[in-house]
């Protein structure tokens, strides 16, 4: 078991078994979730503002309170992410859930297992086990740091997409954006104003109703810009990344934090943080909060805890890693002091 | 980092998103020819 647990290497075809395994528990999480929570799950709104560009309406005028889709916020996302779920579309909703979790679930195990057994061991952490229970984006987006093409889905959630690109740039993300986003384009071109007007007029962002926050405003979040030394480890980027993204700070967006961890111990205890968070938020809210209640506790819970420790364990790695020729040559001139190695350490699939 | 523009974030992200996609795409293009 010991071995196992120190192999960096794990052969390919166990990963695609292993990622067919995640695909499965992804996809049983939504399923049980669907059952123990009947509502809409977060992708149910694209879901069904996929179907509504399929009938040629607009989905910005359709999603929100009292909506033909009842849901307590307006439609957040670009068109690009409604046009990504027209694939599901056909199904019922909690099938359509489950059927996406079943892929993110997939593409957070091949993700993980890039670097060795340990790390599968985050596929069963509080963050990934709520992004599942929400059929949520986060794990689709944190594979593309390793699956390049998966890179086509980050126009989709601009926020950590965003972070995403800066940890892992590939073409996958520019040529399947500009597609995307010409489509579209053709589809509704109108859609940018309508999505400017839906998020606008939505009264989730009143007041304190739905902050957006970077960690980085948190104590502790801005820890992680020390990222920024390592700067030539993609995950060191995605940390400091994440960290100045304004985000909703559920526990479910920390899953990219999900990839630094590499030895069991790191593993473990990133698991048993990610789990404390979880269980100390259940106790200390009431059940029936708000959301913004919510966020003004995981927030900073994530940010004291999460970050710092993702840091440590970034900082404790050498700072080597590819970067692209042009800025290598650039660099190159660089005084003998600064890093100027080009080592492939991450088993990135090719572009 | 940025100020909190509530679900205008969104948006906000949007542009920052493609800016910097842009921004990689053009500086490989530019490396590559030179």
């Amino acid at each position: 078991v010991t071995r196992l647990l120190e192999t960096t290497a794990v052969p390919t075809r166990i990963r695609i078994l292993l990622a067919v395994l995640g695909g499965i528990v992804g996809g049983s999480v939504t399923a049980s979730s669907n059952v123990l929570k009947p509502w809409h799950r977060d992708f149910g709104q694209a879901w069904f503002a996929g179907r509504a560009v399929l009938h040629g309406l607009d989905p910005y005028l359709l999603i929100g309170p009292g909506r033909a889709f009842d849901w307590p916020g307006t439609f957040f996302y670009p068109l690009p992410a409604a046009l990504v779920a027209t694939p599901l579309s056909p199904l019922p909703e909690p099938w359509a859930c489950v059927a996406f979790s079943v892929l993110t679930g997939a593409a957070l195990a091949w993700a993980l297992s890039a670097y060795g057994y340990a790390p599968m061991f985050s596929f069963f952490s509080a963050p990934a086990h709520f992004a599942f229970e929400n059929a949520q984006w986060s794990p689709l987006l944190t594979a593309s740091v390793i699956a390049a093409p998966l890179g086509v889905f980050l126009v989709c959630k601009p926020t950590i997409g965003a972070a995403m690109f800066v940890a892992r740039p590939s073409r996958w993300a520019v040529i399947g954006g500009i597609a995307l986003l010409a489509l579209a384009f053709v589809l509704q071109p109108d859609w940018v104003a309508a999505w400017r007007g839906a998020l606008a007029m939505t009264t989730l962002g009143a007041g304190a109703g739905f902050p957006y926050i970077a960690p980085v405003r948190f104590p502790g979040g801005a820890l992680a810009l020390l990222c920024l030394l390592r700067w030539r480890r993609p995950e060191a980027r995605l940390v400091a990344a994440m960290a100045c993204v304004p985000q909703t700070l559920m526990l479910y967006e920390a899953v990219p934090l999900l990839l630094v961890p590499r030895t069991f111990r790191e593993v473990l205890l990133f698991w048993v943080l990610g789990y404390g968070i979880a269980n100390a938020l259940g106790i200390l809210l009431p059940p029936d909060l708000e959301v913004h209640q919510y966020l003004a506790l995981s927030g900073p819970a994530m940010s004291l805890v999460l970050y710092p420790v993702a840091t440590i364990m970034v900082l404790r790695r050498p700072n080597e890693g590819a970067v692209p020729a042009w800025l290598e040559a650039r660099i190159s001139g660089w005084p003998a002091w600064m890093p100027r190695r080009s080592r492939e350490l991450l088993p990135r699939d090719d572009d | 980092m940025m100020t909190d523009f509530g679900p205008g974030t969104e948006f906000v992200m949007f542009v920052v998103f493609c800016v910097v996609v842009a921004a990689w795409a053009a500086l490989e293009l530019y490396g590559r020819r030179k």
